[in-house]
């Protein structure tokens, strides 16, 4: 017999009490949260801060008046390498590129994703495995007979080669997402529609596309997030016109003459940085369904 | 019938690579039968009706539909509408555009399409539901939608793939009703697949009985029932299944294995027939023999195993002749466990099996 004890007064609802685990767990929640959050409040508050202030050297004080004048330089006026025209350029470089290359590659992913899962043609599994496998090597294995190809086809330095060279190295991922999203679609659906007529490209457009909702959402958050975050291939491919922010962003940075405007720096950071954040924000919820989705039925 | 048959499937051989899952199938369909595919899963009957809808490729043979030779003709062309299991109902389009997809894609005029779509709402009695999603619709309207949606494209055959397997028991016999009822209203030709032998005798015009891709007996479900062609269909049709006796036959006498000699008057045994034998008895074909023993009946005894009530009647599990077996009174009847009750059966009714060829005699 076990040696448990019972009381006999029990009843109803369990008295609850604050007991010495939860507080370590909330200490060690409260911890992990400044972690991350104590840098970024650092740069908010550097950013509005004007030079003689932070030479005081005093990093978590709050700034003694709001000082807008470094954003507006990292906007519009701070120097890079040769212009100074802060990181605006560089903003509207960045969407011309994130933009058609994160529609393009998801929607290409999407395609093939179905055709694997739905028409599977001779060798499917194969073709499915080696696209997988390239996603595992590291691209930057690829840069240098990328640049070669691109440069036959007379594409270097332009707007379209960066976004092709995008487009492609997101494939693996994007095939990825959808094969397995539509993998978990039953193949009923395929069939009754083949039953009522529909073909090759009226089952993508009017049924498979508009199923795969959530996961356009994910594929398309994670896809602008790491366009808009690259910096070596926009570096490499894109030419001096058409540099993206993440490479401006650098280029004011690092000026190694003169005096480092800690609060430029930190406001250029935060303008880069502000476009992926918001575009969790607005799709958060997506995101969530998206991630979560097939994990349960129905 | 005199008709030509609707469907007619000629040598129909069906391969998974080197894997033959249907050989050398032979099956006639007469225009408005009701058409049940039966066997265990596995045994090739869904793949023979996906090769009916034409979604399985034949590896020989022929399939036939309403004098076409559609061996080869696309899904869509054959004149087939399918209700799936899942009931693959398109999950961001309402009802309405449900309904009205195929004859969208196949390019019908809107008016001609808006018409039909009426139509097949109204027998469904669909109206009230046009603008829902799949999702806000109930098992048994997701179902009707399922079948509107061949409704519409006027086919020939309409098929099933097990369309009530996922539900609940109440809703699957709510559904069951409502399908039989929709054949009787529309007169349509229909081939239906499933494991469960209640919807199949409950549904069926006639029963087909498959095992490992070949038909064992085709049959309106009466004579499915009770001149089962083989043990293996005496075995998968009723539950409780068909009680099997081991014993000898010579002429007209049969010796069970515990001995006892039984008169077999009344059966029709072809010429000839004998030696290893198993006689079949369903558990309702058994009775409890209170007084004298009637004409032309044989005498069993049944030493009682349990009894399991069920309501309107009981089923007594007991051991005859040294075989597990049971049988069926009305109404609730307990009899002590380990006791020994009198049967009797009557041997027109029974089935008797060749132990040898496992086939009916």
């Amino acid at each position: 017999m076990a040696t448990a004890t019972f009381n006999p007064e029990a009843t109803g609802r369990k008295p609850g009490g604050i007991e010495l685990g939860r507080v370590g767990l909330y200490l060690f929640l409260i911890l992990t949260a400044a972690f991350f959050v104590l840098p970024l409040y650092v740069m908010v508050v550097t950013s509005f801060k004007e030079m003689d202030e932070i030479r005081d050297g005093q990093i978590f004080l709050l700034p003694q008046t709001l000082h807008i004048d470094a954003w507006r330089a990292a906007w519009s006026t701070d120097c890079g390498l040769e212009t100074c025209s802060g990181i605006s350029q560089g903003f509207w470089n960045s969407v011309k590129i994130t933009v058609p290359a994160t529609v393009i590659s998801v929607l290409i992913g999407a395609f093939v994703g179905y055709i694997l899962s739905f028409w599977k043609p001779k060798g499917a599994n194969v073709l499915f495995g080696i696209i997988v496998l390239a996603g595992f090597i590291p691209l930057q294995v690829f840069v240098y007979p990328t640049v070669r190809i691109i440069a036959f086809f007379d594409l270097y330095g332009t707007l379209s080669a960066v976004i092709l060279v995008h487009v492609l190295f997101s494939l693996p991922l994007t095939v990825l997402l959808f094969r397995n999203y539509y993998a978990a679609v039953p193949h009923d659906l395929f069939q009754a529609a083949r039953i009522d007529g529909a073909g090759f490209i009226r089952i993508f457009f009017s049924l498979m596309l508009p199923m795969a909702i959530p996961m356009l959402v994910v594929a398309g958050l994670l896809q602008f997030n790491a366009i808009w975050n690259d910096f070596l291939l926009g570096m490499v491919f894109a030419g001096r016109d058409n540099q993206p922010m993440m490479v401006q962003l650098n280029n004011i940075v690092n000026v190694t003459f003169g005096e480092v405007q800690y609060n430029v720096n930190m406001a250029a950071t935060l303008l880069t940085a502000a476009v992926p954040l918001l575009a969790y924000f607005v799709s958060g919820r997506w995101f969530v369904r998206g991630i979560t989705a097939g994990a349960v039925k129905g | 019938m005199s008709s030509s048959p609707i469907l007619d499937i000629k040598n129909a051989s069906i391969a998974y690579g080197q894997n033959v899952v249907v050989p050398e199938l032979n099956l006639s369909v007469e225009p408005g039968e009701f058409i049940v595919l039966l066997g265990p899963s596995g045994c090739g009957k869904s793949t023979l009706l996906s090769a009916i809808a034409g979604l399985t490729d034949l590896h020989d043979g022929q399939i036939w539909i309403r004098d076409n030779n559609v061996t080869w003709a696309e899904p869509k062309d054959r004149g087939i509408g399918m209700v799936f299991q899942s009931y693959a109902l398109y999950p961001r389009m309402t009802v309405e555009q449900n309904l009205s997809f195929g004859l969208k894609v196949a390019g019908t005029p809107k008016a001609e399409i808006a018409r039909k779509v009426a139509d097949a709402a109204r027998i469904l009695q669909l109206e009230p539901l046009m603008k829902r999603r799949p999702s806000d619709l109930s098992g048994g309207q997701r179902q009707r939608v399922a079948i509107g949606r061949a409704l519409v494209r006027d086919v020939d055959i309409f098929l099933f793939d097990e369309p009530l397997s996922n539900l609940d028991a109440k809703l699957r016999m709510e559904l069951r009703i409502e399908i039989k009822r929709l054949h009787e209203d529309l007169q349509r030709t229909m081939v239906y697949v499933t494991h469960d032998q209640i919807e199949a005798m409950t549904l069926a015009d006639r029963i087909v009985v498959m095992k490992a891709g070949h038909i064992q007996q085709v049959g309106t479900p009466s004579e499915v029932y009770n001149t089962p062609a083989n043990l293996f269909v005496a075995n998968f049709v009723g539950s409780p299944s068909m009680n099997l006796l081991d014993g000898t036959l010579s002429g007209e006498a049969l010796t069970l294995s515990d001995g006892s000699a039984h008169a077999m008057a009344g059966y029709p045994l072809s010429d000839g027939a004998g030696g290893k034998v198993l006689l079949g008895l369903r558990p309702e074909q058994l009775f409890v023999l209170e007084g004298d023993l009637p004409a032309g009946a044989n005498r069993l005894e049944a030493k009682i195993d349990m009894c399991e009530e069920l309501g309107p009647n009981s089923i007594i599990w007991c051991e005859i002749a040294g075989k597990r077996c049971s049988f069926s009174v009305p109404g609730a009847v307990h009899y002590p466990s380990g006791s020994t009750v009198p049967l009797y059966y009557y041997p027109g009714t029974a089935s008797l099996f060749s132990q040898e060829t496992e086939q009916r005699l």
